[in-house]
C-alpha cells in the first residue's frame, strides 16, 4: 500500500485535476455572487466585474436589512421551520415505519395510493378551495399541516426502516411494548441518521418556501423571511421591467438614485438565504451521509 | 345657433391657447381645467358659461364629501413589482385618509397567478387593481357594476365623465365595471402639455461619436445605415447597433408600419400587424443590418437587464428601446465617468425619399380598479373612486400635495421643490402609488415636467404630430378564455419566434421565405377568424361612439 | 420476498408460483390488477382462499389486522392525510375535459360544459407539437445520460482522494451551487458567456482558441449542452453526497483482501466500489426516471428552459412545461394546463412503475 505504483500516480494526477476543476467551478460562481452583492448596482450593471467589487458598498445589504418587517418575519420563518420539520418528521416517520412492516396488510394498496399522489394533482385552485373550507387559510397551520407527509421522504425512510432487523423489535415486543413505544424508544434512536437527512430536506424546504405565504395568507404577521426577500427582489425588478403601455410614472423617482439594481439585490438576498443553511450543514453532515447510505441499501 | 357659436368660440380659444404658449392668466385657466382630465368636455370654463349649464367637477355637489367617516377597504394589487404595499406610511395616502376617511388594507401580488386563485377561490378583497385579462371581472357575480352604484350613491359622477370615456369602458354586457386609468379623451390629448406614451419606440445613438465623424447628414434611413458603416470602419471594437430584445423597433415607425403583433384599422376593417402589405420590406432591411455586421443575433437572446448592461458599458454605438433610454444612460455615464453621450433621433427619418412615419397611440387606458361583490360598503367605495377620479384626487395621487410636493408654473407644468427627486417614492407617495383612477393628462404633465428626462420630453414632442389615435381599436382585444384570445396568443408567439430567424437569415431570400411561412402558419392558426372577430367588435364600437350626442 | 411474507402468514408454499407469475406480467397488467384488487398479491391470496371458504380467511385477516393495529393506524393516518390533501383536490382533474372558467369558482368544476378531449387535440395538433415533444424528451434523456452519472463519478473520484483535508473541503463546496436559484444562475451565465464582455469569451479569444467571440447564448446548438452542463454544475455535489455515503460504508476489509489478491486500483473501483453502491444507484435512478420529463430529481427543466430560453433558440428550448405556461397558465386557461399536466402525470406513473419493475427484475432492488 505504501509504495506508489505507476497506476497510483496516474490516478492521483487525474483525481487532483478533477478536484481542482470542481473546486474552481463550484466556488468561483459563488464568490462572484458575493462580489456583486458588495458592488454598487448601476456600476455592476455595466459588467466586467470578476474578481473584486469595483465600487464597494453595503447598500444592497442595507436595503435588504432596512425592511422593518425582517425581524418578525425571521422569527416566523424559524418557528415554521422548527415546528414544520419536527411534525413532518414524526408524521412521515410513523407512516413510513408502519409501511415498512413486511407483513403489513394491504401494503401494496397503500403504496399504490402514495405513489399515485406523487404524480397526480388537482392543481392550485382546488387546493386553495380545500384550504379555505378546512379553515386553514390565513393561519400559521397552513405552513405546517399540508406539509406533514411527503411521499418522497417516506420512500427514503421506508427503505431505511426495512434494514432494521426484526429481532430488535420483537425482543422489545415480548416486554409488552406497543409499536408507538418501539418507534420512539428503538426506531427513532437507531434511525437518527435518516431523520437528520429528512430533517435537512424538510427544513431547507420550509426555510425557502415563499409560495404558501403568498398564496394562502394575507395577514402581515404571518409573513416569512423568504417571502419578504422575494418581495424585495420583485420590487427591485421594477427598474428592469417596463411593458409597452405601462404607465411610466411608475418608474419616475425609482430609477438609479438608490444605488442598487435587481441583480445586486438578488445576489445579496441569495447570500443571506444561503448562509444559515451553510452554517447548519456541518452539524448535520455526518448524520446526513450515513442516513442516505443505510436508507438506500435495500435488501 | 347659439350652440354652434359656443363651439366656434371654444375652438378659437383653444387655438389661441395653443399658439400663445399658454402664458399668463390664460395658462392658469387652462391648467386649472386640464388637470380635470376625464372631465366632460363641457367642463371647460368657456362652455360652462354658455347657455346649457352643465356640471363640472368644480360646480358639482360631489357625493364623496357627504361622508368622510373612517372606513377601511381591502385591496389586491396585481402587480408584483408594485412600489408600495402599505397604506398610511407616505404623505399622499395620509392626506387621502385625512380628506376622505378612507384607508386601504393593501395586499400586493407576489406571483402573477395569485389573482387567478383568489378569483376562483372566491376570496377577492373589496377592491382589485389589475391590468391583465380584466374581462374576467366584467361579471355581475364577481364585481359591482359602476353604472348601478353611481346611480344609487353618486349620480353626478357619471355626468362628469367624458362620454367617449364612458363608451371606452363599456363592457360587453353594456355595463360599466370601472374606469380605466390613464385614459386620454380628445381634449386631454390636444392639450399642448400632454405627451404620447413614453413607451413609444425610440432610437438612441452616441451623439459624441457622430460629432467626431463630422456630423454626417441624418435625414433618412439610408443616412443612418451610412453612419453605421462609418462607425463600423472607424470603431471596429464597437457594437454598431444593439436592438432591445423585446421592444418594437423604430424602423417600423419610420417605414410607416405598425408593430406586427398590434391591431390596426383600415377602411373599417381590423387587421393584425403582420397583414400589412409590404411588411416584408422591414424584415429585409433588418436582415441587411445583420448580414452587413452591424448587429449580433445575441442581443435578441438577452434578458432586458442584460441589454442595459451592454448599452451602459459604453461599447454600443446605438440602440433602440423606449423613449427614455438616452436620459437614463447619460446619467449612468456621468456616474461612471464614461466619456459618451446618447441622444435619440428626434422624429422621423425619410424612407425612399418620403416621410412615412406614424406611431399608433392607443387611447385605451391602462389598469382597472374593480369593486368586488365581497365589498361590504360599495357605496363608500364608489364615492372613494369619485374622489380619486376628480381633479382634486387626480392631482393628489399623481402629483402629490400642492405646495408640498409641487407647484404649477405659468405653463401649467410641475415645479418640484428642491431635493424632491432624492426622496424615495414610497415616502411621498405621489405618482407611482395610488393612481387607481389616474388620468392620462396628469401623467403626461408629469412626464413633460420631469427634469431627469429632458431628451425624452423633446422626443415625445417630436413624435406627437405623427401619432395615430383610434379609440375603436380598444374594443378589438379578444376577451380572456375565448377561442380568439387563444389564436391571438398563438400568433403572437409565432411572430416572436419567427422574427429573430428573419433578422438573422443568411440570405435575403431566406428571410422572405421565412416571412411567407409565417403568414401561412398564421393563417393555419386562424388569423382570418381573429381579424373578422376584431372587425365586428370594431364596428360595433364605432356605432356606439357615433351614437354619443355631444 | 413475497413468498416469505405469504409463508409467514401461514398460507402455504403453493401460492408462490402464482405470485411470481404476476410479477412476470407487464407493468400495464400490474397496474390493472392494482386497480381491480387493490393489492395484487393480497388479491391472489384472497381469490385462492375464497375456494377454501370465505369466513375462515376473514377471521384470520381480522386477527392479523388486530396484531398490526398500531402500524395500520400509523399508515391509515397518512392515507387519510393523502386522501384529504391530495385526493380531494384531484377532483380538479376533471376540468381537463371541461371548459372551466376561473370566474365560476368551485361550482364551475361541476357545472362547466364537457368538451371531451378538446385540449388534448389542441396540443396534438399544435404547429410546434413535434418540436416541443422532441425538446422535452431530448433534454430529459440527455440529462439522464450525462447528468445522472456525474454525481457517481464525482463521488468515486472523491473517494480516491487520500488527502483528508482536500477531500472534505471539495466535498463541502461542491453542494453550494445547489442553493443558487436558477434566476441567479442565468444571470451568472450571461456575465460569463456573453459576446461583448463575457469572461469565457474573453479568455477564449485571448488564448487564441477562437478568432471571434462565440455566441453561446443565442446559437441554438449551444443550448442543450448549456442546459446539461449547468445542471451538472448545480446538482452534482448535492446528489454525490448520497453516493459518497454509500461508498464510505463499504467494508474496508474487502479492499484489503483485494489488495492481497493483487487487484489494481482500477480493478478495485470496478469490482468493489461500483457493485457496492449498485442499490443506491438503482433507487436514485428510479426516482429520477419518475420525474424524467421534469428533468430528473432536481426537476430543473422548466426553470432552465424558461430562463435560458429566448426567441432565438426557441426551436430547441420550448418544452412541455414552458408551452403550458405561455398557452395555458399565463392566460388562466386552467383546463388546458390541467390536460397537459395529466398527460405528464400518466407518463410519470408509467415510467416509475416500469423502471421499478425492471429494476426489481434485473437487480432485485426496487423502491417498493
Amino acid at each position: 500500500m505504501a509504495k506508489l505504483t505507476k497506476e497510483d500516480a496516474v490516478i492521483n494526477t487525474i483525481v487532483y485535476i478533477v478536484l481542482f476543476i470542481v473546486f474552481v467551478a463550484m466556488v468561483y460562481p459563488f464568490y462572484y455572487c458575493l462580489v456583486i452583492s458588495f458592488n454598487e448596482g448601476i456600476d455592476a450593471s455595466t459588467g466586467g466585474i470578476f474578481l473584486w467589487p469595483r465600487k464597494f458598498t453595503f447598500v444592497n445589504y442595507k436595503m435588504v436589512l432596512s425592511n422593518e418587517q425582517l425581524i418578525p418575519a425571521f422569527f416566523v420563518s424559524v418557528a415554521r421551520t422548527i415546528a414544520g420539520t419536527i411534525l413532518s418528521l414524526l408524521f412521515t416517520g410513523l407512516f413510513a415505519y408502519g409501511l415498512s412492516y413486511k407483513k403489513l396488510m394491504f401494503k401494496k394498496t397503500y403504496i399504490g395510493i402514495m405513489i399515485f399522489s406523487m404524480y397526480f394533482s388537482g392543481g392550485l385552485v382546488p387546493f386553495f378551495i380545500l384550504l379555505k373550507h378546512i379553515k386553514l387559510l390565513n393561519t400559521f397551520w397552513v405552513y405546517i399541516i399540508p406539509g406533514l407527509l411527503s411521499p418522497f421522504n417516506a420512500i427514503i425512510m421506508m427503505n431505511f426502516f426495512r434494514e432494521i432487523p426484526d429481532s430488535i423489535e420483537e425482543s422489545v415486543k415480548i416486554d409488552g411494548a406497543n409499536d408507538l413505544v418501539i418507534f420512539f424508544k428503538i426506531i427513532f434512536p437507531i434511525s437518527a441518521p435518516v431523520f437528520a437527512t429528512i430533517a435537512l430536506f424538510v427544513g431547507v424546504g420550509h426555510w425557502n418556501n415563499w409560495f404558501d405565504t403568498a398564496f394562502f395568507t394575507t395577514n402581515r404577521r404571518l409573513r416569512t423571511l423568504s417571502f419578504l426577500l422575494k418581495e424585495i427582489i420583485n420590487r427591485a425588478d421594477l427598474t428592469s421591467i417596463m411593458a409597452p403601455g405601462m404607465s411610466d410614472a411608475l418608474r419616475t423617482g425609482t430609477y438609479a438614485t438608490q444605488g442598487y439594481t435587481a441583480e445586486t439585490i438578488r445576489m445579496a438576498t441569495m447570500i443571506m438565504v444561503v448562509l444559515p443553511i451553510v452554517g447548519i450543514y456541518p452539524f448535520l453532515q455526518r448524520y446526513f451521509i450515513k442516513g442516505i447510505m443505510i436508507g438506500s441499501l435495500k435488501g | 345657433m347659439k350652440r354652434r357659436l359656443v363651439i366656434f368660440i371654444t375652438v378659437i380659444m383653444l387655438i389661441v391657447a395653443v399658439f400663445s404658449g399658454c402664458a399668463g392668466k390664460q395658462g392658469d385657466s387652462v391648467s386649472g381645467d386640464k388637470t380635470a382630465t376625464g372631465s366632460s368636455p363641457t367642463g371647460s370654463p368657456i362652455s360652462s358659461g354658455g347657455e346649457d349649464e352643465e356640471l363640472t367637477w368644480e360646480t358639482a355637489d360631489l357625493s364623496w364629501k357627504k361622508d368622510t367617516s373612517p372606513v377601511t377597504f381591502s385591496i389586491f394589487i396585481d402587480f408584483t413589482w408594485y412600489l408600495v404595499d402599505t397604506w398610511g406610511k407616505d404623505d399622499v395616502s395620509k392626506e387621502i385618509t385625512k380628506r376622505t376617511g378612507v384607508s386601504l388594507d393593501v395586499t400586493k401580488a407576489n406571483d402573477p397567478t395569485q389573482i387567478q386563485v383568489l378569483l376562483a377561490g372566491g376570496e377577492l378583497p373589496d377592491l382589485v387593481f389589475v391590468a391583465r385579462n380584466v374581462e374576467r371581472f366584467h361579471d355581475p357575480d364577481i364585481c359591482y357594476r359602476w353604472d348601478e352604484l353611481i346611480e344609487q350613491y353618486c349620480p353626478e359622477f357619471i355626468k362628469l365623465v367624458d362620454p367617449k370615456e364612458i363608451v371606452n369602458n363599456t363592457a360587453a354586457d353594456g355595463h360599466i365595471y370601472t374606469f380605466k386609468t390613464h385614459f386620454n379623451d380628445d381634449k386631454a390629448w390636444n392639450d399642448p402639455r400632454n405627451l404620447p406614451s413614453p413607451g413609444a419606440s425610440g432610437f438612441h445613438y452616441r451623439k459624441d461619436i457622430v460629432e467626431k465623424l463630422g456630423n454626417p447628414p441624418l435625414k433618412s434611413l439610408d443616412d443612418l445605415v451610412n453612419i453605421f458603416a462609418m462607425v463600423k470602419e472607424k470603431y471596429p471594437d464597437m457594437t454598431v447597433y444593439i436592438p432591445h430584445p423585446t421592444w418594437p423597433t423604430p424602423y417600423l415607425d419610420w417605414m410607416g408600419f405598425f408593430t406586427p403583433d398590434s391591431k390596426y384599422a383600415d377602411n373599417g376593417k381590423v387587421y393584425l400587424g403582420i397583414s400589412q402589405p409590404g411588411l416584408v420590406e422591414y424584415y429585409k432591411f433588418f436582415n441587411k443590418l445583420y448580414r452587413e455586421g452591424y448587429m449580433s443575433m445575441e442581443a435578441l437572446a438577452y434578458q432586458p437587464e442584460q441589454f442595459f448592461q451592454i448599452v451602459r458599458s459604453g461599447k454600443a454605438f446605438s440602440a433602440n428601446y423606449n423613449t427614455g433610454l438616452s436620459d437614463e444612460t447619460n446619467k449612468v455615464f456621468k456616474e461612471q465617468n464614461v466619456d459618451g453621450m446618447f441622444e435619440p433621433i428626434m422624429g422621423p427619418l425619410e424612407v425612399d425619399g418620403k416621410i412615412k412615419y406614424k406611431v399608433l397611440q392607443s387611447a385605451a387606458g391602462w389598469a382597472s380598479c374593480f369593486i368586488t361583490k365581497n365589498c361590504k360598503n360599495p357605496g363608500r367605495a364608489i364615492r372613494f373612486m369619485e374622489f380619486l377620479k376628480s381633479p382634486e384626487g387626480d392631482r393628489l395621487t399623481q402629483w402629490g400635495i400642492e405646495g408640498v410636493h409641487y407647484t404649477l408654473d405659468e405653463e401649467g407644468l410641475l415645479v418640484r421643490p428642491e431635493g424632491f427627486a432624492d426622496i424615495p417614492t414610497q415616502e411621498h407617495g405621489a405618482g407611482a402609488c395610488w393612481y387607481f383612477q389616474a388620468s392620462g393628462l396628469g401623467e403626461g404633465i408629469t412626464i413633460a415636467s420631469d427634469p431627469a428626462y429632458p431628451l425624452r420630453a423633446k422626443l415625445l414632442k417630436a413624435i406627437k404630430p405623427y401619432c395615430v389615435r383610434d379609440i375603436g381599436l380598444n374594443f378589438v382585444q379578444p376577451v380572456a378564455d375565448s377561442e380568439e384570445m387563444n389564436i391571438l396568443v398563438k400568433i403572437t408567439e409565432l411572430i416572436t419566434n419567427t422574427q429573430p430567424k428573419m433578422y438573422g437569415a443568411s440570405t435575403e431570400e431566406e428571410a422572405v421565405t421565412l416571412f411567407e411561412k409565417m403568414l401561412q402558419d398564421a393563417d393555419k392558426l386562424g388569423l382570418k377568424r381573429l381579424e373578422e372577430y376584431m372587425t365586428t367588435k370594431y364596428n360595433d364600437a364605432m356605432k356606439m361612439l357615433q351614437e354619443i350626442k355631444y | 420476498m413475497v413468498g416469505k411474507a405469504v409463508e409467514k402468514a401461514g398460507l402455504g408454499r403453493q401460492l408462490n408460483p402464482g405470485a411470481d407469475a404476476i410479477s412476470n406480467t407487464t407493468c400495464f397488467d400490474a397496474i390493472h390488477l392494482y386497480l381491480c384488487y387493490g393489492d395484487w398479491r393480497g388479491g391472489i391470496v384472497a381469490n385462492i382462499i375464497v375456494n377454501k371458504g370465505r369466513h375462515k380467511i376473514n377471521g384470520k385477516m381480522l386477527v392479523r389486522f388486530r396484531l398490526q393495529l398500531y402500524r395500520q393506524v400509523f399508515v391509515l393516518m397518512g392515507i387519510l392525510f393523502l386522501f384529504i390533501f391530495s385526493y380531494i383536490p384531484m377532483v380538479g382533474i376533471i376540468i381537463a375535459f371541461k371548459n372551466y372558467k376561473l370566474a365560476s369558482g368551485l361550482l364551475g368544476f361541476f357545472t362547466s360544459e364537457w368538451v371531451g378531449f378538446r385540449y388534448f387535440t389542441e396540443f396534438f395538433t399544435d404547429l410546434n407539437f413535434t418540436t416541443i415533444v422532441r425538446n422535452t424528451f431530448m433534454i430529459s434523456i440527455l440529462k439522464l445520460i450525462f447528468t445522472f452519472p456525474m454525481p457517481i463519478i464525482f463521488a468515486i473520484t472523491i473517494n480516491e482522494v487520500r488527502n483528508q483535508k482536500a477531500k472534505r473541503i471539495v466535498q463541502t463546496v461542491s453542494y453550494l451551487p445547489h442553493f443558487i436559484s436558477w434566476v441567479v444562475v442565468s444571470g451568472i451565465l450571461f456575465s460569463f458567456l456573453n459576446q461583448q464582455n463575457g469572461l469565457v469569451n474573453q479568455i477564449l479569444v485571448l488564448t487564441g482558441v477562437v478568432d471571434a467571440p462565440v455566441s453561446f447564448l443565442a446559437d441554438p446548438k449551444y443550448f442543450w449542452p448549456m442546459v446539461v452542463i449547468s445542471d451538472i454544475w448545480k446538482e452534482m455535489g448535492w446528489w454525490a453526497i448520497i453516493f459518497l455515503a454509500a461508498i464510505t460504508s463499504i467494508d474496508l476489509q474487502m479492499y484489503e483482501a483485494a489488495v492481497v489478491d493483487g487487484a489494481s486500483r482500477t480493478q478495485r473501483i470496478w469490482y468493489i466500489t461500483l457493485p457496492s453502491i449498485k442499490s443506491t444507484i438503482m433507487i436514485v435512478m428510479i426516482l429520477s426516471l419518475g420525474n424524467l420529463l421534469g428533468g430528473g430529481l432536481g426537476g430543473s427543466n422548466f426553470d432552465q428552459c424558461y430562463l435560458l430560453g429566448n426567441p432565438v433558440n426557441n426551436d430547441v428550448s420550448e418544452i412541455l412545461q414552458t408551452y403550458v405556461l405561455t398557452n395555458g397558465l399565463a392566460q388562466g386557461r386552467y383546463s388546458f394546463a390541467t390536460a397537459i399536466g395529466l398527460l405528464q402525470s400518466v407518463m410519470s406513473l408509467i415510467l416509475i412503475y416500469t423502471s421499478n419493475y425492471v429494476a426489481n427484475k434485473l437487480s432485485g432492488v426496487g423502491l417498493f
